[in-house]
């Protein structure tokens, strides 16, 4: 196919964002000597900015890198937990859901998730890779499409809160596309943090450090912390405190139906991201290049396997500290063999099929709330993946939107409203609870097939995340297509399970296909009992991936980016 | 929605042929350059990123906006033939052909014309600008598709010249997409230049910026391309390069009122092939368009009628006007616009191209309508940058010369313009070859303005293609309301029954050329009415790569444009 896009290559470093403000930052950082950390933790912090309306500079960013020298593959678990004093009694009792607003906040993790990274594996301060984002605060950037789109669709709780309304509804208006946009507020905030690095004495190490702490200890805690006090909000400045990071170990399947065995990794459980490795496993068993690129019997087996997965995703996944998740099992070969035996040729699950059995583990009560019609776009996420010259990867979903939440006044950000990714429901694995983290969507990826190619690769979109990142990874390994034509590629989306956002909507037996997929073949889909909506083409309703590739034999980098959503690759 | 995202900019935006292009004038525009630093930084870069399509010995026609005196100005940056060059010698020892090589070499005038739109309305140094075309000469840069495909394609020749094929093929095996691709030579003749200017740097910018280009056009580059001409028999001399200026020149303007508020659109004058398009904005004139629908079968047939007469009368009447009359006020009138569109038979097309207009006082050239039909050979192309900033200050220009029409002469890394393809070795004929004389150019860049409202910068490579693409976007922007982005990926058409611009002027008598994505149904009408519809895949880089910016006075935004048929992009703040 002819790809939209340019394919971008480099034979040095590449990198591909979801904003390509992000993308031109990051590039700037690789040109003055960064690695991938440093060009990455960059590209973040601008998109807390550049897309503020879904990434927070005070959200959530799961990382996973890959370090050459050491040949590790690392994952950072940049989700915060909710307040101490949360309870599922109150939630239950009170609201019977997670509800839009102040409650929903948990600890932010990005501030920490970044300055970690930085610490262990980059080189540069972070007054260097917080430049860019002070810029586009301070100076403003060209409103986009898609920001303009979003805030429109979110106008109403935009006006909820005084402080979202200022800054996102300039004249009580969304923002005229093109004009700047500025965020002074959070300007002062990262500069705060700039300037509190500058004057740590000491060495680099201390420098982060200060800068960390005058988000979680200092005054921008103490804001945060006094404004939870005063509007009923559950935020202390001991959560704050208390918060870091872990570093884990990912999650690994190795995929051998592309011929060659690649490895495949993604973040823990306290996110979806082994859900792919789920999906992977599962279709493993398929041969699906005989069944042709997009071919009816190709897309209802990946929607039945997506099924299926979800279904194991809405039973048992929950933050592993707090939940027995049977992982390993789930992602085994014996498991995947006896969920292939549910899917029927002939026949798509009309709901979400019943997940696995695994002796003394209850799976989460079916609870969901159905929906009718087509499936709205999902309140969402952007994306980085880079590649730097020494062979680093970095691949990071920060997220965390600005239209559930109150922005905390004088701060810029509305803190990590990703409390919206739990459940108000006893029992349920993802259950909100004092210290529990959400079940977080943004899930950063990475493929390795040892002394042949890195590939760190991810995407926006909710519940399509893994979804897209599926049928992508398929287009690249089994389809030979180059990673631009794999992401350009017409992609389809079910949307049987329970919706990760509350409030969990379910569209039983829902397919969404993008129009440029024939109609015989959705046509057929529908014989076969999906609910086939044929949506628009190229929509950032079907996620906006993001990859890098690097062919360690030859050296050559490829990067591709999503037309859906303003993501750009470049590499020289 | 568009392929691409639509950039928007408020300070300062660049659209190039090649995304690396993009990131030098970029830069420049990051380091405080204004819009003539950043688009000369990007277009000697793409001499370098595009080193199959342009040469930065190669040529590069300009036109530009100065705010600060509101003037429209263009710079005529393309050589002449060697003081040396007989024509009987094509006609007789050639057998009328303009052989492959330094045969075809004029002057090469993109040195000149970057460096004296430094001196003139450029702030930075030539080393400030051209260190990133250097580094990327110098360290380095991964292959794209198209270069990949160029170097395929013309590997026989190539390999022919020893310096290129050290270029290109430098394990004896085309280089692949993806591939890094080092011009030392190049490299070191850039860095040459920046190091006589520095030298200068005493004398102050202008004079050092004089430094840079004595470099080239007096210095050690010139002997060496003279020393390699008189060795192989070519006819350039240390004379010709020493006397090479290129030229600030007036524009040629038509201000029209047949697409909405008036606008002017300005090309370069006719050493160019850039009226042909004001001609077809004439002819149009006036005509509902919007009636007929988009791409619908009225449309695609009155636009390729309305180009075929336009070409044919490039044909008969334009040539350096130096040497011809050039009627040019008179072809790009309304009333000659208004004649010609009466010419144009809905139900029927031309079967070939149709013979000139009359025009009071002028002589038409010889109909070469007479060549011979040959079937296409893809014309040796082109790039295009265009930048605006802040100030409202634009920059068009559309460099070029390939590499593979001439060989690279060793030790400079660059195969100096061999845009002698486009003269004719035709008696009478107004392109016809003589000494002094240029060549008829088809790089072309344009430039619309709309007062107080727009400044719209617009171009192409695609040889012929070039204001057949370029009015189709204009069109998509200006009547049908489109945004450049999407003005540039709509699928688009292109009529080849006239004298290709390039030797050996092959004529493809009636063919029009469209892009799959256009309606089946239309392409059958266009068969009904005559034309020979060839279906060209659903993108292609055939029907040219435009790149443009639509820059709002009244809001300040500034809307990008950049073409994924090729490698270009756009980017902005």
């Amino acid at each position: 196919m002819t790809a939209f896009q340019p394919m971008i290559t480099g034979t040095r470093y590449v990198v591909s964002a979801g904003h390509y403000l992000a993308t031109e930052a990051a590039m700037e950082i690789l040109e003055a000597g960064g690695n991938a950390i440093d060009a990455g933790v960059t590209a973040n912090l601008v998109l807390g900015v550049v897309q503020s309306e879904m990434v927070n500079i005070a959200g959530v960013a799961p990382i996973m890198v890959y370090i050459a020298e050491t040949n590790k593959v690392l994952t950072l678990t940049g989700v915060g937990p909710w307040p101490k004093s949360a309870s599922l009694d109150r939630f239950v009792q009170e609201f019977g859901e997670v509800p839009i607003g102040i409650l929903r906040t948990v600890v932010p993790a990005a501030p920490d998730a970044n300055i970690q990274a930085l610490r262990r594996w980059g080189t540069m301060t972070f007054g260097d890779v917080a430049k860019a984002a002070i810029r586009y605060a301070r100076d403003g950037f060209p409103m986009h499409v898609m920001m303009h789109s979003y805030i429109k669709d979110h106008v109403n709780t935009y006006r909820m809160w005084p402080e979202n309304r200022e800054i996102y509804l300039p004249n009580d208006e969304p923002p005229i596309i093109g004009k700047p946009f500025v965020q002074t507020d959070l300007a002062n905030s990262l500069q705060y943090m700039v300037d509190q690095e500058a004057a740590a004495s000491g060495d680099r190490e201390d420098g982060l450090n200060a800068a960390r702490d005058a988000f979680y200890k200092g005054d921008l805690a103490a804001t945060i912390v006094k404004y939870h006090e005063e509007n009923e909000g559950l935020m202390t400045a001991e959560d704050l405190a208390d918060f870091s990071c872990n570093i884990e170990a990912p999650k690994k399947v190795i995929y051998k139906n592309g011929g060659k065995p690649i490895d495949i990794y993604a973040c823990g459980v306290w996110c979806q991201g082994p859900v792919m490795l789920q999906m992977i496993k599962l279709l493993e068993g398929y041969d699906l290049k005989s069944m042709g690129h997009n071919s009816p019997d190709y897309i209802h087996t990946l929607a039945e396997a997506f099924k299926l997965s979800f279904a194991d995703r809405e039973a048992y996944y929950g933050d592993p500290e707090y939940v027995d998740v049977p992982i390993d099992k789930l992602l085994s070969e014996n498991y995947a063999e006896l969920r292939r035996k549910m899917i029927d040729p002939a026949h798509a699950w009309p709901e979400l099929p019943p997940a696995g059995h695994f002796p003394g583990i209850t799976p989460s009560p079916n609870v969901h709330t159905i929906g009718d019609g087509s499936p709205p776009a999902p309140t969402d996420t952007s994306y980085v993946g880079i590649i730097d010259k020494d062979g680093n990867a970095f691949s990071s979903n920060p997220s965390d939107v600005t239209f559930e939440s109150p922005v905390i006044p004088g701060t810029g950000f509305a803190p990590s409203a990703r409390g919206s990714q739990s459940w108000a429901v006893r029992g349920h694995a993802s259950a909100l609870g004092p210290g529990k983290r959400p079940r977080l969507t943004p899930n950063p990826a990475l493929a390795i097939r040892p002394g042949k190619m890195v590939m760190p690769f991810g995407t926006p979109g909710g519940d399509n995340q893994t979804q897209a990142n599926v049928q992508v990874l398929f287009n690249m390994e089994l389809f030979g297509m180059n990673p631009q034509e794999a992401i350009e590629a017409p992609r389809f989306m079910t949307h049987s399970q329970p919706d990760s956002f509350s409030p969990h909507t379910a569209y039983p037996g829902k397919l969404t296909a993008e129009s440029r997929i024939e109609e015989v073949t959705t046509d057929e889909l529908s014989n076969r009992g999906h609910h086939v909506d044929r949506i628009a083409d190229q929509t950032w309703k079907t996620a906006g991936v993001c990859v890098v590739r690097k062919n360690l034999e030859t050296g050559v980098i490829e990067g591709g980016s999503d037309p859906r959503r303003p993501s750009r690759a470049m590499g020289w | 929605m568009s392929l691409q995202p639509t950039i928007k900019a408020n300070h300062y935006m660049v659209s190039a042929g090649h995304y690396l292009a993009t990131e030098a004038g970029y830069k420049v525009f990051e380091a405080g350059g204004n819009a003539f630093d950043a688009g000369v930084a990007s277009g000697i870069a793409l001499g370098v990123v595009q080193p199959d399509l342009v040469q930065v010995a190669g040529v590069a026609p300009i036109i530009l906006y100065h705010a600060a005196s509101d003037e429209v100005i263009t710079v005529s940056g393309l050589g002449w033939w060697p003081k040396a060059t007989r024509l009987e010698t094509y006609i007789n020892e050639y057998g009328g052909k303009i052989p492959v090589g330094l045969a075809r070499a004029v002057v090469p005038a993109a040195p000149d014309a970057w460096i004296k739109v430094l001196q003139r309305y450029g702030t930075m140094t030539f080393g400030e600008v051209a260190s990133h075309a250097m580094r990327y000469a110098r360290e380095g840069f991964s292959i794209h598709p198209l270069l990949a495909e160029n170097i395929d394609t013309h590997q026989d020749l190539l390999r022919g010249w020893p310096a290129s094929a050290e270029v290109f093929l430098p394990n004896e095996q085309p280089l692949q997409t993806g591939e890094l691709i080092i011009q030392r030579d190049l490299a070191k003749c850039i860095q040459y230049m920046i190091d006589e200017e520095t030298a200068a740097s005493g004398q102050g910018r202008e004079a050092a910026l004089e430094a840079a280009r004595s470099a080239f056009y007096k210095g050690d580059i010139a002997k060496t391309i003279t020393s390699y001409h008189a060795q192989n028999g070519g006819l350039l001399t240390m004379e010709d390069m020493a006397e090479y200026s290129s030229a600030f020149e007036a524009p040629v303007k038509r201000s029209y009122k047949g697409f909405g508020d008036p606008i002017d659109v300005y090309t370069c004058g006719p050493w160019c092939q850039g009226p042909v398009l004001l001609e077809m904005l004439s002819i149009i004139e006036g005509v509902e368009l919007k009636e007929m629908g988009y791409n619908s079968g009225d449309y695609v047939h009155f636009l390729t009628e309305a180009m075929k007469l336009a070409f044919a009368d490039r044909e008969a009447y334009i040539g350096d006007p130096r040497f011809n009359d050039v009627p040019i006020e008179a072809m790009v009138s309304a009333e000659f616009g208004r004649m010609r569109s009466a010419e144009i038979d809905m139900a029927k097309a031309y079967p070939e191209m149709p013979a000139p207009g009359q025009i009071a006082g002028a002589g038409a050239g010889p109909a070469a309508t007479s060549a011979a039909a040959a079937p296409s050979r893809m014309a040796l192309d082109t790039s295009y940058t265009c930048t605006v900033d802040k100030d409202g200050n634009v920059f068009s220009a559309t460099p070029s010369d390939g590499s593979y029409g001439m060989p690279m002469i060793p030790g400079t890394g660059m195969a100096p313009s061999s845009r002698g393809s486009q003269n004719w070795a035709v008696e009478g004929h107004p392109c016809s070859i003589a000494p002094g004389k240029r060549p008829r150019l088809t790089p072309s860049p344009a430039l619309a303005m709309r007062e107080g409202k727009l400044s719209m910068p617009f171009g192409t490579p695609g040889g012929d293609v070039q204001a057949q693409a370029m009015l189709q976007c204009f069109l998509n922007m200006e009547i049908w309301g489109m945004e450049a982005q999407d003005a540039i990926e709509a699928p688009r058409f292109a009529t080849y029954s006239f004298p290709n611009s390039f030797e050996p002027h092959s004529y493809e008598k009636n063919i029009l050329r469209m892009e799959g994505r256009m309606d089946e149904s239309v392409m059958e009408d266009m068969n009904d009415r005559g034309h020979k519809v060839e279906k060209w895949p659903d993108m292609t880089w055939k029907a040219g790569s435009v790149c443009a910016i639509q820059a709002d006075h009244e809001t300040g935004i500034m809307t990008g444009g950049a073409d994924a048929r090729r490698a270009s992009r756009v980017m902005g703040w």
